[in-house]
């Protein structure tokens, strides 16, 4: 019979306190969990999406002759960013909703959450370690995304450069240039990869909205459709706000009851910076540290009442 | 200085309240006190919806208690330290399924704070404590009931804990692989390491349990030393080996002579258990050499 003493002596385990080990193991857990589940099928629709909109790019190029290359190749680019990038916000956000409803409803029912948090697991940090995971997950979604985003938006500049030569003939230096720096303005430049980084964030605030709405849910189901009515809500919310106030005037109650929604649902559209960077627009400097700060709120905030919820819920 | 009981359980009640429109109360646990000292093996028993599972819960801060309170070695349920030193085997025990059994030990060592090289050398001795080391690389999705609850007790003894909670542990396990866990059981309490164990198979709690508890409707009705409870004190047990008639009928002559009020209540062959029987009947199968040999 073997022995239950470990040959490697008692491994004594030191008081709970704070734990990026706990934490981290919990994050590696939702991430392999995540993966294992095939989420990376997301990324096979990505692809064809962008390849549809790449054969589009091909359908409209001879549409154009009459016009300069620039407005050209503004128009033929745009269709293929239009789509791809609004296929990433989409697919980022929805991932976001349905993977992290998956994961605390899923454990709770499954009942693997009581041996998750019989060891010295404070809650607070089990719902920090599973949303870590979500984030990695979205993370490496997105960077794929972008990888076959970007290789296809070159390869689109590539074909156009070709056509728009072969058409001018000889061009001089200077015409030859301009056409160089117009690739650069709508093709693959930085700017994509900071709306690529808003789409992120605003993903991030979807994930954190949704955690906190599985730590009172009783089903992952239920916990995707109130997740995707928040989506929604926090898109349409500022028009609605806008609509309220500045068109019907509202006061009184009916003001107060605007300030509390536009509290409690994160504004989304705050997100949106995809069109002035499709349009080859420059970013104002400063917007996306502040995005960011934004999104850290609104994910600091969540994950605060989602611990205070979670804390006080009988397992 | 007096060590302090590895579980101590005070005037513990639980209700929970019952989402309705008459706002009912279902009273799961009533008035319940009980202390296991450390290195003893405690049965809790009793019927479905007694209160064993709310009881557990409540000692592992799962639920937290209406009124009373729950210590693990001193140490209140509602701190997350109390949970440093114990081990949890849930009834029908669930785990990740996209995880393999070393996986899985890796993953509950790791929330214990484990050191990962340690971690893998007592996940290895684990995996062959339970059995599984065949299956270290499998997903516990393919995983057998039996299986899954012999992995589940390997991951509450991942950071060699001094309290173990087992409910039911041994539901799905076939009898030897039920032996094997009481087996072990015993030698957990040898080594110093305190048990509290919920089982409807009464047979096994008797065999390994020092003390038990009886619930009933959410209370302890009955609590003591299992040889207190189940002995017949008036009654004395004799067992002969290769006794002959004479013997026997010498020995009913002097009862029968007796000048007390002691008589004779039956005589016979004292009956294995059917799991004795199976278990000697399959290791002699096991024994036999194979005709195909």
């Amino acid at each position: 019979m073997i022995s239950p003493s470990p040959q490697t002596g008692n491994p004594r385990i030191q008081q709970p306190g704070f734990s990026p080990v706990r934490i981290l193991a919990l994050a590696a857990s939702a991430f392999t969990q995540l993966t294992r589940m095939k989420v990376f099928y997301f990324l096979l629709v990505f692809g064809l999406v962008v390849l549809g909109a790449s054969l589009f790019v091909h359908q409209i190029t001879d549409q154009g002759l009459e016009r300069g290359f620039e407005a050209r190749i503004a128009q033929q680019l745009k269709v293929l960013k239009d789509m791809s990038t609004a296929a990433m916000s989409v697919f980022a956000s929805l991932f976001a909703i349905a993977a992290t409803a998956l994961l605390l409803p899923g454990d709770a029912e499954s009942r693997t959450l009581y041996t998750i948090l019989a060891k010295p697991v404070p809650r607070h940090e089990y719902l920090t370690g599973k949303y870590l995971g979500v984030l990695a997950v979205i993370i490496v979604i997105l960077a794929a995304m972008s990888a076959i985003f970007a290789v296809i938006l070159a390869l689109q500049q590539q074909a156009l450069l070709h056509k728009e030569l072969s058409w001018m003939g000889d061009p001089d230096p200077e015409t030859l240039e301009s056409l160089h720096t117009a690739l650069r303005q709508h093709g693959l430049n930085p700017s994509l990869f900071s709306a690529v980084a808003a789409i992120f964030l605003k993903a991030a605030v979807v994930a954190a909205v949704t955690l906190f709405l599985s730590t009172f849910a009783s089903s992952s189901l239920f916990t995707m459709i109130a997740g995707f009515a928040v989506f929604v809500i926090g898109h349409l919310l500022p028009l609605a706000i806008d609509y309220w106030t500045q068109v019907l005037h509202l006061e009184g109650p009916g003001l107060f009851f605007t300030g509390v929604l536009s509290v409690l649902v994160p504004n989304f559209q705050a997100f949106d910076i995809v069109d002035p960077v499709l349009s080859g627009e420059p970013l104002p400097p400063g917007l996306l540290p502040r995005l960011s700060a934004l999104a850290a709120g609104y994910a600091a905030t969540f994950l605060l009442m989602s611990s205070f919820v979670f804390s006080a819920r009988e397992l | 200085m007096t060590l302090p009981p590895a579980i101590t359980v005070e005037n513990l009640t639980k209700i929970y309240r019952v989402p309705s429109l008459r706002r009912s109360r279902v009273v799961a646990v009533d008035h319940v006190s009980f202390t296991v000292a450390a290195g003893e093996v405690y049965g809790l028993i009793g019927p479905n919806g007694s209160g064993k599972s709310t009881t557990m819960k409540a000692l592992l801060g799962l639920v937290r208690p209406t009124s009373g309170l729950t210590r693990i070695f001193g140490i209140p349920s509602n701190r997350v330290a109390s949970r440093s030193q114990v081990g949890f085997l849930p009834e029908n025990p669930y785990f990740y399924r996209h995880l393999t059994a070393a996986e899985t030990l890796i993953f509950y060592g790791r929330l214990c704070r484990l050191d990962r090289r340690l971690l893998r050398r007592r996940s290895e001795e684990l995996l062959e404590l339970v059995g599984l080391e065949e299956a270290r690389n499998r997903r516990l999705a393919g995983f057998s009931k039996g299986m899954l609850q012999r992995i589940g007790l390997a991951q509450a003894l991942v950071q060699d804990p001094r309290l173990l909670v087992l409910d039911e542990p041994t539901a799905g396990v076939d009898p030897a692989g039920s032996r094997g866990i009481r087996d072990l059981i015993v030698t957990l309490r040898d080594r110093g390491i305190t048990v509290i164990l919920c089982s409807h198979l009464l047979e096994q709690v008797q065999e390994v349990c020092d003390r038990v508890g009886i619930m009933h409707r959410g209370r302890l009705v009955r609590e003591g030393p299992l040889a207190d409870l189940v002995s017949l004190q008036n009654q004395t047990e004799v067992v002969l080996e290769n006794a002959g008639p004479a013997l026997i009928q010498d020995i009913q002559d002097l009862v029968q002579h007796s000048s007390g009020p002691a008589r004779l209540l039956r005589i016979g062959n004292p009956r294995a258990s059917l799991e004795e029987f199976f278990l000697a009947e399959t290791q002699r199968q096991e024994e036999k050499p194979s005709h195909d040999a």
